[in-house]
């Protein structure tokens, strides 16, 4: 487990965004293979793709054209094959609306994104080296936001 | 009438012949010789004159009954006219008509206002009911038809709204109400009232399309919340997200003008942050949903207080509170609240001294000065040994974008107040300021008999 890559993909329509989170994750010291998709459609294609590496955290950012976060977010779940696929909501917006359905439709952790490079390395290290099986086990919307 | 009338003059006549008859009888006693009678010898006890006097008495007393039952009766006659007038005159007034159908001759009856009502000249009206039928705007007869057909078949009362079509062209929006009743014949009449409710449907017409405006007025405010909340703060946390890029790994190759600039902008996106939060902050306490529940305002305090520890711990604040109340109220709103007035008193603090606050929970008797009532209120008083303020501002920090101080020395953009006085008009209770050398007292006023109805509201 611990020579073997965590596999990391990132759905975002912001290229600047994408390239913070790039860098981040470079600096972060768990092993990781990034991939970087541009909105929900071409997550989703990628999901559906057999060829491709299933990842084992998929960063979902909620605001994004052609297809949002949510929506990706229900098909994933309705998804047996992905059933167990971590999603971590990465979103400007921490409206407890937001915060809520997407707790109650099933992803596993909400993070704000930060404003800051060293707070964004700091919350990636974080939620990377949780032990996912363990923290899904006990399920808590007070839990559910990343507290930064 | 017509019966009583005759009886009056029938006896009258009777009454006037007899006593003329009785009369002549007794004043010719004894000597009357009769064509028609025979020779009768009449005298002055005579059975005859007895009998007459007796009927003639009868009569004449019948006739005085009758004459003051019939006075009576004019009376009432006179009260029913004048009852029958007014309740015309009613009818005029309310915009209302009245009118029924005998289901069985087919007779339609309406009351004179029906013409009004419906803009009709009496000449040109056939009372039936196809007549009027005819008067109703073309797409609402058959709703209109339908009511009348089921109600006199299943005797189901209606109540309608239909347009007519006046003489003149106009269109009137009539409110018909009406039900199948039977009289002591057993006769079936649809008897109904029509009114006039143009008027009111044009004004709602109006409120109606105001009130649409205002949910469109609503719904902007909404997306430009969403907005300022996304996509007002996504470039702005870019531009702090590479102001930090260039801290961390390039600050040393900058000159130190650059680097002074750099820290001024560092500083200016992080103040446009705060503003962006606390104006969110603020429209949202302004939002209509407002949920109520049961609040534990001990539990809100904690959470306020944790949530601020790390300058509680830097400043050492002393803390010193009574069990606060569970209340009616908006969480978060009340978390605000809280966190508001103690980051305040936080921020304000003296500097040569400890930092206290001390929140005195209370129930208390306040004198409403529009009602000149006194109702319970719980008093909640959040008091500190800060720095204070100047009495004459006690009103306006609560105005919104208000600030006593240089950001300089203290941060802050003059809405956390404004919250907190819109927060407790969210709770119909109010917020008071007070301030002297010895520090600050912020008293909140939550009313006590409201807490029903608040939970009511929501």
């Amino acid at each position: 487990m611990p020579n073997k890559p965590l596999n990391i993909l990132l759905a975002d329509d912001d290229e600047d965004d994408r390239f913070f989170f790039k860098e981040a994750i470079d600096k972060v010291k768990v092993k990781t293979n990034l991939t970087l998709v541009n909105d929900g459609v071409e997550l989703m294609r990628y999901l559906y793709n057999p060829e491709n590496i299933k990842p084992h955290v998929v960063f979902l950012d909620l605001n994004m054209p052609r297809k949002g976060g949510i929506e990706c977010l229900e098909e994933i779940r309705a998804n047996k094959d992905y059933k167990d696929l971590m999603i971590a909501i990465y979103s400007t917006s921490a409206s407890d609306s937001d915060i809520e359905e997407t707790f109650v439709k099933g992803a596993n952790v909400y993070i704000r994104k930060p404003n800051d490079f060293k707070v964004l390395r700091k919350v990636l290290s974080d939620v990377l080296s949780i032990n996912w099986q363990y923290h899904t086990s006990g399920l808590n919307i007070e839990h559910f936001v990343l507290s930064i | 009438m017509k019966r009583t009338a005759f009886n009056i003059k029938f006896l009258s006549i009777s009454s006037v012949v007899l006593i003329t008859v009785t009369v002549f009888l007794w004043f010719y006693q004894g000597d009357i010789e009769s064509v028609v009678v025979e020779k009768i010898h009449i005298t002055n006890n005579h059975p005859l004159i007895f009998f007459l006097a007796t009927v003639t008495i009868f009569l004449f007393l019948i006739l005085v009954a009758t004459h003051f039952d019939s006075k009576k009766l004019s009376q009432t006659n006179k009260k029913l006219q004048i009852l029958n007038q007014s309740f015309l005159q009613a009818e005029k007034l309310a915009s209302l008509a009245h009118w029924n159908y005998n289901c069985k001759t087919r007779e339609f009856y309406f009351t004179e206002n029906l013409k009004i009502l419906l803009g009709i000249q009496l000449h040109d009206f056939k009372p039936s009911i196809k007549s009027f039928m005819r008067l109703i705007h073309h797409d609402d007869q058959r709703e209109v038809w339908t009511a009348f057909k089921d109600t006199i078949r299943y005797s189901k009362p209606f109540n309608i709204i239909h347009r007519i079509i006046s003489q003149d062209g106009h269109v009137k929006y009539i409110k018909t109400v009406g039900e199948l009743i039977l009289d002591s014949q057993r006769n079936r009449y649809l008897i109904c009232i029509s009114m006039d409710i143009t008027e009111m449907t044009l004004k709602n017409r109006i409120l109606e399309s105001k009130n649409r405006k205002l949910e469109i007025f609503n719904s902007d405010l909404a997306s430009f919340n969403y907005v300022a909340s996304h996509d007002l703060q996504a470039p702005l946390r870019k531009i702090q997200m590479f102001i930090s890029r260039i801290n961390e790994s390039d600050a040393n190759n900058l000159t130190p003008n650059a680097r002074e600039y750099i820290s001024r902008i560092h500083a200016a996106a992080g103040y446009m942050q705060l503003l962006i939060n606390d104006l969110l902050m603020f429209s949202r306490t302004n939002a209509a949903s407002k949920k109520f529940e049961k609040t534990d305002l001990n539990e809100v305090l904690n959470n306020v207080i944790n949530e601020l520890n790390e300058i509680i711990e830097c400043k050492r604040v002393k803390f010193r509170y009574d069990t606060l109340p569970i209340i009616e109220g908006i969480p978060y709103q009340l978390h605000q609240l809280f966190f508001h007035l103690i980051s305040n008193s936080i921020k304000f603090s003296n500097p040569e001294i400890i930092p206290e606050i001390n929140i005195v929970s209370q129930e208390i008797g306040r004198k409403d000065e529009i009602t000149d009532t006194v109702t319970k209120v719980i008093k909640i008083d959040i008091i500190d040994n800060g720095i204070g303020f100047d009495k004459q501002y006690s009103e306006k920090i609560f105005n919104l974008l208000f600030r006593l101080h240089d950001r300089d020395k203290y941060q802050g953009n003059g809405l956390g107040l404004a919250i907190c006085k819109k927060v407790m008009e969210n709770h119909n209770g109010s917020i008071e300021a007070f301030s002297n050398e010895a520090g600050s007292i912020f008293s909140l006023y939550f009313p006590l008999n409201c807490q029903d109805q608040l939970s009511k509201q929501s």
